[in-house]
């Protein structure tokens, strides 16, 4: 792809940026170059600490005054660089505008999102408030608010996570700006929506040929989006180049690790047993001897026919109200060592002293069995109540109903003592590595632990012994048995979480969104030890994450979890060659795959409606509209065993869930 | 908006009426009654005085009596002061009170507001370096020391201002009282608002307000000066018992004649029905303030007012 | 297996020895070190220290004690010569030894204040924060009202029914001083709280006890040593403010704020019975201000 000089909108030169800090001069950004050109999408991306958002913040002006920046910002036949203040506000938000990752706190809590958005226009064009309302309510209307006029007279708590990031977007294209720059936009969404995000933002960039700036650190969202890559480590770009340039002949072996890094999802071809063959075929193969998933097509009528048919709602259920059925992957009960049946966690909420209480179901009726050696993954998207699942297996937090039968005992009514053997034999690995780390002690310490309680005959030595070897057995050097964790890498401290689990030989190890906050290289390095740890000392293991790719990864058998109940539960292939219920496929369709020709190939499910909150009691009956007049509002969907071992809730046919194209 | 104020103004109910009762048993259950003096009285003379003030009931009763006299307004008899009741005396000390105070509060609040503001925005050069050392002066000197001091350097070797008294209200007897009062508030009030507008400016929706274009005004008066106010805020509710606490030394050495003085010669000469009687005024008095600040929080944070 | 077998031996036989094991620096010795850099940190906890070295030893290398007359000398003026460095008041005692032993007084009663207000803050903030819930509402409510309050009129109230007893004294104004350290540790607490090391620990077995002195206590420590070093300064005032008022500590005794009274009210022709007095008590004052802040700074290295 040649780029014309005339075309381009921003020029980067040579851009540096020193940090002054307490310990001394920290270099974030040592000489970059970036172009990018009218109509075009750039993205940049990186592991955390590359430098990437502080070489457009420092392009902004947006750094902290503890910045040294030099070097070249070519905007326009100007040096941004070189601007007054003054002279800077004159570009920011009306002809380069930026949006940011957390949109909870980058919308200002106390104004209204229409004082937010007229501000922008009062400041930059001089034009009557009647227009500026007008303007905005136009905007809001583009990026697909509903209500927007009420929403204009809201405050952002009211807004959802990805309403709140839509009027970002609004905003920052209200003065239909040459250049906008996303810092990782969608990184605080879930997967759904940041599929409905990145679609809107290629949409206005066709549209108003905006010149776009995708920071990011998931190589999906790349193949997804751009025009061209520029990939940065260590405050450098090691490699740029067209995507295809980048994803198909990657010649920096960074680069190279980051995308063998990413967990890909693929079946093998023969597995897939999809609607329509024919879009199937049209995908080009992701590695040799694998294809992609791809979903049915939703505009495709002929669907139905097959096998993979959405069930009538009429079709044979377990007779209780709840999602127990007997749904181990394995053939053999004998194996099966954890036994989960219609388990509930709910939460009384507060608000306020006189207002009436009501209950938050975060559990509602979840069952399933875990056999021996196995790993189940659990995904969910925020709110679907995978962690609270997690705790209430473990008995850290007592289910409100429900068993919980750990080889043969049952959990729910155990005393102490009891509960003290199931512990050391069931743990958990939590998703901040820092957070599960006691501050105040040694990793050395926060290990032998576990021993102190499940072995207390062990003298200092033979623990200190035993914390070394399993140091060892997790890649840690033994060196670091006196450190503490805020002197280790997340990677390290995360070592030390697995560790310390693994200290009291568990035969069960919960991942709670285990690698969620860890690199992508890091979080495949973790994803081998789990692997590893699992094949030697046969866990097994459950696994959760928001992460469609991750579970994928590393599980044999897949729950998918939605406002606290089962929607399928499959083995991993099986769900993925043919998901059946329309949350499942929509959540495996709007996972963006880091490869950019299958990427933009693939079409996306788009459901009606936002993904809903546990406290709306309707919401549960999202994926039955046809009988919500029939059922009472706290109905949970019936599984019903679809295929042998594939358990789907029951749900309408998803032609009748789709959001009308007119919406589009 | 209404029925958050509502609501709060229910709560204090209760607030009040622990305090009340407690300050109440506290006294009535304290060794030794009012008229155990020095000199012992006659035994008639005592129970007629008892009569009189119901000390001859159950302290239940008297309990019960208080209250309902409470609601009247009638905050009982002083026992030393017998001609006037606690308050009588009380109406009668409070506008001077309420006058040094309100100015007093209404100054550290403007003042402390603005140079916390200018500290933070001349963050580390000479306007910072400059309030620093008056907020520090304010932090570290006592109000009874540095009045004494003003005295003599304003009232005594300069003639400036004169060292004490009421004067008819004027302003020349007010400026030393209201700066002695005034000056620890506006420090901690300023320390408060620079901190919190220092963290506020570093806040994610502040790099959007800056990415926006807006100039630095615009920045400080509409996005950042709501959300650096609300740790101010609710630092007003204890500033005005603070303040109240204050208004006994200031009261005391330039000789005014507001409440805090008779509360000070109250509990000196310990007449407890003056001093249960005062103390339940104040308490009265900080509550209400109290509720003003709780409904001005509310105002400046909207997320407040839906819990 | 046979490598890691023998990687193994040599690691026991270097555990053994202790060797070559890099020690770690826990978050609270990078604490230190931060404060050590702080400047007006250190100098002022020099001062303090000085300060308190001289408040306790002072009194055994003065000829003169606190309460005897000198009949030699009345309302003398500081001199070097004269015997009385700090000069004499109305009554001919020395203000240096009056001056040492009202900031012996002062420091005892703000340090007895500030162990209760300690006690009772931390207990009170750690039950609220762990136990959580209606329980921590209703507490944290009952600390807001109190807060409101203005206590002083307690202590006041207390003095009038139980006498000026200085014990009493201590004892009141810690229990009225404990309400911000109540806030903060319950803070802390519920933070610490839902730290995922707690569920961690809940996971390994340990008993709520344990989890609460092994791995809620130990990182309460910070703040709380932060604020009790705040409290100091403002406990050293009450007491001078309420000796001041007549309620706190009386003749024989003395502290710095009854000396700043008597001082105060001769202002104008012994002025050195308040200047000496005062100039104690703003270094006291001064010096915990700066250590309380570098401590805060250092253990909470934000940008200020």
């Amino acid at each position: 792809m040649m780029q014309n000089v005339d075309d381009r909108v921003l020029d980067i030169r040579n851009l540096h940026v020193r940090f002054q800090t307490n310990d001394g001069t920290v270099e974030a950004v040592r000489g970059v170059d970036a172009q990018v050109s009218a109509g075009e999408c750039l993205g940049v991306v990186g592991e955390s600490g590359s430098g990437k958002s502080q070489t457009f913040l420092a392009a902004m002006g947006l750094l902290a005054s503890n910045a040294t920046v030099t070097g070249r910002v070519q905007f326009q036949g100007q040096n941004l660089l070189d601007l007054s203040v003054r002279e800077l506000n004159r570009i920011r938000g009306s002809r380069i505008s930026m949006i940011f990752q957390d949109p909870l706190t980058a919308l200002t809590p106390h104004l209204r999102i229409g004082a937010q958005m007229r501000e922008v226009l009062q400041t930059h064009q001089h034009i009557s408030d009647r227009d500026a309302q007008q303007r905005c309510l136009q905007w809001l209307e583009n990026v697909r608010i509903p209500e927007a006029a009420h929403r204009l007279k809201q405050y952002p708590h009211e807004l959802s996570g990805g309403m709140r990031q839509r009027v970002m977007i609004a905003m920052a294209m209200l003065c239909e700006p040459e250049l906008l720059i996303a810092d990782e936009p969608t990184t605080a969404l879930d997967v759904t929506i940041q599929a409905e995000i990145l679609d809107l933002m290629d949409e206005l960039r066709r549209d108003h040929g905006t010149a776009v700036v995708l920071i990011t650190h998931d190589m999906g969202v790349v193949a997804r989006m751009c025009d061209r890559v520029q990939v940065m480590r260590h405050g450098e770009y090691v490699e740029q180049g067209s995507c295809e340039e980048v994803f198909y002949g990657a010649q920096h072996d960074y680069t190279k690790m980051l995308l063998d890094s990413v967990p890909r999802i693929y079946v093998a071809p023969e597995q897939i047993v999809t609607a329509d063959k024919s879009e199937a075929d049209e995908v080009a193969p992701l590695r040799q001897g694998a294809q992609p998933v791809s979903p049915a097509s939703p505009a495709s009528p002929a669907s139905p026919a097959s096998p993979a048919s959405p069930a009538s709602p009429a079709s044979p259920a377990s007779p209780a109200n709840d999602q127990s059925v007997s749904t181990t992957g394995s053939s053999n009960p004998a194996e099966t060592i954890l036994r989960v049946r219609d388990l509930r966690v709910t939460f009384p909420v507060h608000s306020g002293w006189f207002a009436r209480k009501r209950t938050l179901r975060a559990v509602d009726g979840i069952g399933f069995d875990l056999a021996a050696g196995e790993t189940l993954g659990i995904v969910g998207e925020s709110g679907s109540g995978k962690s609270t699942l997690a705790r209430a297996i473990l008995q850290l937090i007592e289910p409100t109903d429900g068993q919980v039968n750990w080889q043969g005992k049952e959990l729910t009514v155990l005393g102490r003592r009891e509960l003290q053997k199931f512990r050391q034999n069931a743990q958990i690995v939590f998703q901040d590595p820092l957070a599960s780390l006691n501050p105040s002690m040694t990793v050395g310490d926060s290990m032998a632990e576990p021993l102190k309680i499940f072995e207390p005959g062990l003298d200092r030595q033979a623990r200190t012994r035993r914390v070394a070897s399993m140091m060892e057995r997790v890649g840690l050097p033994y060196t670091l048995i006196n450190r503490y964790p805020h002197e280790l890498s997340g990677g390290q401290n995360q070592r030390v979480g697995i560790a310390r689990a693994m200290m009291s030989r568990p035969q069960l190890l919960i991942c709670d969104e285990a690698v969620s906050a860890l690199d992508v290289s890091i979080q495949a390095q973790i994803l081998a030890l789990l692997k590893d740890l699992q094949q030697e000392f046969g866990l097994s293991l459950i696994f959760i994450s928001h992460d469609l790719s991750v579970v994928w990864e590393v599980s044999s058998r897949i729950l998918v979890m939605y406002l606290g109940s089962v929607v399928e539960l499959a083995s991993r292939d099986d769900l993925f060659a043919r998901p059946q219920h329309p949350y499942t496929r929509q959540l495996v369709s709007a996972v963006p795959v880091p490869d950019p020709k299958v990427e933009r190939a693939r079409s996306r499910i788009k459901l009606q409606g936002e993904l809903a909150s546990p406290m709306d009691a309707g919401a549960r009956l999202r994926f039955l509209p046809s009988r919500r007049a029939q059922l009472p509002t706290d109905h949970v969907p019936l599984l019903s065993e679809r295929f042998p071992n594939h358990f789907v809730a029951e749900h309408d046919p998803l032609e009748s869930l789709l959001q009308p194209q007119g919406a589009e | 908006m209404l029925n958050y104020a509502f609501r709060r103004l229910l709560s204090t109910i209760p607030v009040l009426w622990i305090a009340i009762t407690a300050c109440f048993f506290v006294l009535r259950l304290a060794p030794g009654g009012p008229f155990d003096g020095e000199r012992p009285l006659p035994e008639a003379i005592k129970q007629n005085l008892a009569a009189h003030y119901n000390l001859d009931k159950s302290l239940f009763e008297q309990y019960i009596i208080y209250l309902g006299n409470l609601l009247q307004g009638d905050l009982g008899p002083s026992f030393i002061n017998q001609d006037f009741s606690v308050a009588e005396q009380l109406l009668v000390g409070l506008p001077y009170t309420l006058i040094i105070g309100g100015v007093a509060f209404f100054l550290s609040i403007v003042l402390g507001i603005t140079a916390g503001i200018l500290g933070s925005v001349y963050r580390n050069r000479f306007p910072d370096y400059l309030i620093g050392m008056v907020v520090l002066s304010g932090l570290v000197l006592p109000n009874f020391l540095v009045a004494p001091v003003l005295q003599l350097f304003f009232g005594l070797k300069l003639e400036w201002l004169p060292v004490g008294g009421w004067g008819g209200g004027a302003v020349s007897h007010i400026v030393l009282p209201v700066v002695v009062l005034a000056l620890p508030h506006v420090a901690r009030i300023s320390r408060l608002t620079r901190g919190a507008m220092i963290e506020v400016m570093h806040s994610n929706f502040i790099r959007t307000a800056r990415s926006k274009g807006l100039g630095s005004a615009s920045i400080v008066w509409r996005h950042a000066l709501k959300p650096t106010l609300t740790p101010v805020v609710s630092y007003l509710g204890p500033a005005a018992s603070y303040l109240l606490t204050g208004s006994l030394v200031v009261e005391t050495i330039f000789g005014l004649p507001g409440i805090g003085r008779y509360f000070i010669n109250a509990a000196l000469n310990r007449d407890y029905g003056m001093v249960l009687g005062t103390v339940v005024f104040y308490m009265i008095l900080i509550v209400v303030l109290n509720l003003i600040v709780d409904i001005l929080y509310a105002w400046l944070d909207p997320r407040v007012r839906s819990r | 297996m046979i490598f890691r077998k023998a990687k193994l031996a040599i690691l026991e036989s270097v555990l053994d020895n202790g060797a070559d094991l890099a020690p770690g620096r826990s978050l609270f010795q990078d604490a230190v070190a931060r404060l050590k850099r702080n400047k007006a940190a250190v100098a002022s906890l020099i001062m303090l220290v000085l300060l308190v070295v001289f408040a306790i030893a002072g009194p055994w290398f003065i000829p003169h004690n606190y309460e005897d007359p000198d009949w030699a000398a009345f309302r003398t003026p500081p001199s070097l010569d004269g015997g009385h460095w700090f000069g004499t008041d109305q009554n001919g005692r020395d203000l240096l030894a009056r001056t040492l032993f009202g900031t012996r007084v002062s420091l005892l009663v703000a340090l007895i204040a500030t162990v209760v207000s300690v006690v009772i803050g931390v207990s009170y903030g750690a039950i609220a924060g762990y136990v959580g819930g209606r329980v921590d509402q209703a507490m944290m409510r009952f600390v807001d009202i109190m807060y409101a309050l203005p206590y002083i009129l307690f202590v006041i109230l207390l003095m009038v029914i139980f006498g000026r007893n200085v014990f009493l004294l201590f004892a009141a104004i810690g229990a009225l001083e404990w309400l911000t350290m109540a806030r903060i540790v319950r803070g802390q607490t519920l933070s610490i709280k839902q730290r995922e090391y707690i569920e961690a620990a809940r996971a390994s077995g340990l008993g709520t006890t344990a989890i609460i002195f092994r791995h809620i206590v130990p990182n309460l420590v910070g703040s709380v040593v932060i604020y009790a070093t705040l409290t100091i300064p403002e406990i050293v005032v009450v007491e001078s403010f309420l000796s001041y008022l007549g309620f706190g500590i009386q003749e024989p005794l003395t502290s710095l704020g009854t000396l700043i009274a008597e001082g105060a009210d001769v202002l104008e022709v012994l002025p050195w019975l308040l200047w000496f007095p005062a100039s104690f008590l703003v270094v006291l004052l001064l010096s915990l201000l700066f250590i309380g802040d570098g401590l805060r700074d250092a253990f909470d290295p934000r940008d200020r």
